[in-house]
């Protein structure tokens, strides 16, 4: 089958959408002439046209609400943050307005609005580097969609443009396959796995809220998403080796969240590691831990182990990136404390 | 305060203006006093929960305004958005309702006075961030453009909302892209306590439009026929793709900022100077000027909106109370 | 200043127990009067009552632990107030228990932790749907009880219950133990010497059918009992007590009666029996024996007995030895009577229902002929006997 990039399978999954649908819009910083920091919307300006993909100032706040009040009167829009640290800028847009509109008017309001963007440590500094998702997972009224393959990736971005609600569908730089035609250096890390890169042409569509089991194990089930899901699977196949079965499941979608797969494969393991990029005080990880407790405590041999990157901006330095996020032998450490509780 | 400012107490000039459009005006800003006027005593006398900002004083801003929209034009409002919603015709028994939580209210008792919603009559949501609406009626703005629907969005809000980051970045993108919108700044002259003098560096409001290489007009935000001229003035402009124009109503909040707030940072003299200057008195003066109508209709008028608001505080005790659990099934939308 | 709770005294010749459950956590509010824990004896298991109002500040002496009269068991406080373990507290046995894991930063001397071992939740779960008792459990890895070692302990249960590997292994519960311990001290450390009478125990039986026909239905313990209370009277040197240096004697005959239960012998106690109707000792007998196998035995139940009766009549055996109880100096024991031909008072041959009646007795209490004496006397009561009344 033809193999895909993330960006370029979500590039496909928007054009589709577009060419489907009159009503779907796109809004962002660079997202047409140049398009899109990394890439993910080149050429649509060309093919739909200013009225449809727009070039917007620098103004998160501002094209946020655009893209709200254009959601509101029937338009599907698609709001695109060149890193998702930038999002904070729209903050009040997002949460205050976006989140709560619909139960606001007490469910006559809708909000068919797609937020994405790119984030993950790479180099880059404390502002372009953040893992974003823990604060609107938070967030009631939200769904956050994380695509770590090119085939979700697509499946996933037709849904979230479908949705009639507004998600945030967080993208991760590394996994993107593609330099950035800012300037940057291609981005890759050797723990990419070479899977999910198989996308079909045609469009489909992956419900919001179904986790996919990207490798069945027996002893110990791993959760994770993006780059981490990446590092999980590397270790698993290392793990293989020595004789331990790991199974790595992949949420997709962090709200909804499906409490029923990450529940049946801790019935299995008994054993859980949740992984995340995103920092660890009242984070992604805190939650799924908790979550896991709620729903598998007695299925437990050992406390949930948690991975997450180190509470702290991230740094600039190499070795400091390194160091405040989880890597592969973090992961290994948490999992043989996992097996051997 | 801007030496600008001048407070006029003259009847609105009514000659040659429409007989109909005036009957309507007046009924409108009568309705919308009456709500205002009878939810002080029902916080004083009923378990009404929550809070309310009230615009006693400001309704020829609110009915000026929509009543140069047509019934599909989409509006955005404010924390202080009542005299908004009765001018877009959303019913009073809904917004009735809607004060007391009940299942039958306009946002089926989820929104309450801060975010009274009617998408049927195009009233788009009050957002009661100060200034988040505006950035949201451009996007509605940019969607009627991007529809080919020739509707247009008006964004009300508060002369404290100019001085947040989304006023510039909304207005501007607005500008750039010569998108069908209006904005009111609904000028009372107190953010809170703070005066416009206090809070902004140029206390000429619309003169901020210049920024954008916008149109803008200031007018007495106490004259309806004024408010509803330049409004038309703005809605043609923006129909025939001229863009957006940004308006500065002067007026006045009689009451305090919100519920019981007595509003002592503000001269005596000042609060009754303002009360000589009711906009619905000016109006009813200048229709009488006019010979537009007799007393005797006006005060038939009168008793007709006192009615119909007596009429969805009956209904709104007859409505049921909204469930503990209701709200579960709104915190998001079935795709 | 906290409370201590110590082993008490739990009665005569016993100077040990092993703690069963605890009831409480440390951390929990007790009042006096809670049973804090069973402690389990040979004779009886036995609630150890909490001496004051307060909180549990540590349990000392954790569960299946045996400790000695004296011996530390738990500390009782007020709220938040703090307990630091005394040297001389510390129970006999922790030191060789500890736990070599626990033994990094406690001084010397410090009474080792109530051994509780952490159980997986999952383990928590499948011991509940198995029916496997965790206190019984004992971690493979010595430290953390998880889900392979309930499956274990339930196969191995499983495995004992249909007994296919044609053997199987019964675990001894702490009474079966001390029974076995003072069994043993009974055998090594009494010189015993044992005397077997027959008695016709015809009459008796004819009695004993005479009252259940008029409604009055006693059991031959029962009658045994009271006779042998009579007997006692007579031969107070069976009805004593040895001690190094002398031996008391008793007039009251606080008879011990051993019972079968299916876990070890239990020895309830009728107290004063030598002047107690056979309604009362009837009454007496079936109340105690009915405890005795649901394990409900008071401590003064099994207190105090100056000498003890085993029957065995129910079982066919025709004779039997018992061991001596120390500190008593005698023990009788019954087998079951047998028939047998004799020659009658008329020169025919008559048909008798002989029992043997066997005396065990502490050769430095008393010698062969006391022992024979009583056991005449004895013969004598049960072949003229009368219910009375």
């Amino acid at each position: 089958m033809r193999q895909l990039g993330l960006a370029a399978a979500i590039r496909e999954g928007i054009v589709q959408e577009m060419r489907a649908d009159d009503s779907v819009i796109l809004l962002g910083e660079d997202v047409g002439k140049f398009g899109g920091a990394f890439h993910v919307t080149h050429d649509l300006l060309d093919e739909f046209g200013a009225e449809r993909v727009w070039d917007t100032p620098i103004s998160e706040a501002g094209f946020t609400g655009l893209g709200i009040g254009a959601a509101l009167t029937g338009l599907r829009a698609i709001v695109e943050y060149q890193y998702l640290d930038f999002i904070f800028c729209a903050m009040d847009q997002v949460v205050n307005q976006a989140a709560k509109i619909h139960l606001m008017s007490g469910g006559r309001a809708k909000v068919p609005l797609v937020l994405r963007g790119p984030q993950g440590a790479t180099g880059r500094g404390a502002q372009h580097s953040q893992s974003i998702e823990g604060y609107f997972m938070h967030t009631p009224g939200m769904k956050v969609v994380l695509p770590s393959t090119p085939y979700d990736a697509k499946g996933l971005i037709i849904s979230a443009i479908r949705d009639d609600n507004p998600v945030l569908f967080v993208e991760h730089k590394l996994l993107y396959g593609a330099a950035s035609p800012g300037g940057g250096k291609a981005l890759s890390d050797s723990a990419i796995q070479a899977i999910g890169m198989d996308v079909p042409e045609a469009p489909y569509a992956i419900p919001l809220g179904e986790a996919d089991i990207k490798r069945e194990g027996e002893d110990v089930t791993i959760i994770a998403t993006l780059l981490m899901l990446h590092r999980a699977l590397a270790l698993a196949e290392q793990m293989q080796a020595e004789g331990v079965s790991v199974e790595v499941i992949d949420p997709r979608s962090l709200a909804p969240l499906d409490v029923e797969t990450i529940a049946a494969s801790v019935a299995k393991t008994n054993r859980a590691v949740v992984v995340s990029e995103d920092t660890a005080r009242a984070g992604v990880s805190a939650e799924l831990v908790a979550t896991i407790n709620d729903h598998c405590f007695y299925d437990l041999e050992a406390p949930v182990q948690r991975v997450a990157a180190v509470d702290a901006p991230i740094p600039f330095g190499p070795a400091s990136e390194r160091h405040a996020i989880p890597q592969v032998e973090d992961i290994r450490a948490a999992v043989l404390r996992a097996l051997s509780d | 305060m801007s030496a600008t400012l001048e407070i006029r107490r003259d009847p609105v000039d009514c000659a040659g203006a429409d007989r109909e459009l005036l009957l309507r005006i007046f009924r409108k800003m009568l309705e919308a006093r009456e709500f205002e006027e009878q939810l002080y005593y029902l916080f004083l006398t009923t378990a009404m929960p929550g809070t309310m900002h009230q615009a006693v004083g400001q309704e020829a801003v609110a009915v000026g305004v929509v009543s140069a929209l047509k019934a599909d034009d989409t509006i955005t409002s404010t924390h202080r958005g009542h005299a908004h919603c009765v001018a877009k015709d959303v019913p009073l028994n809904d917004m009735m309702a809607e004060m007391f939580a009940k299942r039958e209210g306009s946002c089926r008792g989820m929104g309450g006075s801060m975010h009274l919603t009617d998408f049927s009559k195009g009233m788009l949501g009050a957002f009661a961030i100060v200034g988040s609406g505006i950035p949201i009626a451009t996007g509605a703005a940019l969607s009627a453009r991007v529809r080919g629907s020739g509707q247009v969005a008006v964004s009300f809000f508060g002369d404290g909302a100019v001085n947040e980051g989304v006023f510039h970045e909304a207005l501007n993108m607005a500008a750039l892209w010569k998108l069908p919108a209006i904005y009111i700044i609904e000028n009372n002259q107190y953010a809170l306590s703070m005066t416009v003098a206090e809070s902004s560096a140029l206390p000429d409001l619309a003169a901020r439009a210049c920024a954008y290489d916008m149109p803008s007009a200031r007018v007495d935000g106490n004259d309806v026929l004024a408010v509803y001229e330049a409004t038309r003035e703005a809605v043609e402009r923006a129909r025939a793709g001229g863009g957006p124009t940004l308006i500065e109503a002067l007026t006045y909040r009689i009451r305090g900022h919100a519920r019981f707030e007595a509003a002592g940072y503000r001269p005596e003299a000042e609060v009754q100077a303002w009360k000589e200057a009711d906009p619905i008195e000016r109006l009813a003066a200048g229709m009488i000027a006019a010979g537009a109508v007799t007393e005797a209709q006006l005060s038939q008028i009168r008793a007709e909106a006192e009615a119909d608001v007596e009429a969805a505080i009956d209904y709104a005790g007859r409505c049921t109370d909204v469930g503990a659990e209701d709200y579960l099934a709104y915190i998001t939308a079935e795709t | 200043m906290p409370t201590e709770v110590k082993l008490p005294h739990l009665g005569e010749s016993i100077d040990s127990a092993v703690v069963v459950a605890w009831h409480k956590r440390a951390g929990d509010a007790v009042e006096r009067g809670d049973e804090l824990a069973d402690l389990e004896t040979d004779k009886a298991t036995l609630p150890l009552e909490a001496p004051k109002k307060g909180v549990l500040l540590a349990i000392v002496a954790d569960e299946g632990r045996t400790v000695y009269i004296g011996d530390l068991l738990a500390v009782i406080g007020r709220a938040g107030e703090s307990w630091t373990p005394q040297s001389q507290s510390q129970p006999e046995v922790a030191a060789a228990e500890k736990p070599a894991a626990a033994g990094d930063a406690s001084p010397a001397g410090e009474p080792a932790p109530p051994r509780r071992y952490k159980v997986s939740p999952l383990a928590r779960r499948k011991a509940r749907e198995l029916g496997v008792d965790l206190a019984a459990v004992r971690p493979a890895d010595g430290a953390k009880i998880g889900a392979a070692d309930i499956e274990a302990a339930h196969a191995k249960a499983r495995a004992s219950a249909s007994g296919e590997p044609g053997h199987s292994r019964i675990e001894l519960s702490p009474a079966r133990r001390l029974t076995g311990q003072r069994m043993l001290e009974s055998a090594r450390s009494i010189p015993q010497f044992s005397l077997t009478m027959d008695a016709d125990v015809g009459r008796l039986l004819e009695a004993r059918s005479a009252a259940k026909a008029a409604g009055r239905d006693f059991s031959v313990t029962a009658m045994l009992i009271q006779m042998t209370a009579k007997a006692l009277g007579g031969h107070r040197r069976l009805n004593a007590r040895f001690e190094d240096d002398g031996i008391t004697v008793f007039e009251s005959v606080h008879m011990g009666v051993a019972a079968a239960t299916d876990d070890g012998l239990r020895v309830p106690v009728i107290h004063g029996a030598q002047a107690m109707s056979l309604e009362q000792i009837s009454r007496s007998l079936r109340a105690l024996t009915r405890k005795a196998r649901e394990n409900r035995l008071a401590l003064a139940e099994v207190s105090d007995a100056t000498f003890t009766i085993s029957n065995l009549g129910m079982t066919g055996v025709s004779q039997f030895t018992p061991l001596v109880n120390p500190p008593q100096t005698a023990i009788l024991g019954v087998a079951s009577p047998r028939p047998v031909f004799r020659p009658g008072l008329d020169g025919g041959i008559a048909l008798c229902r002989l029992m043997a009646l066997t005396v065990a007795c502490d050769h430095r209490a008393l010698d062969g002929a006391e022992a024979a004496a009583f056991l005449q006397t004895l013969k004598d009561g049960i072949e003229s006997f009368v219910v009375e009344g």
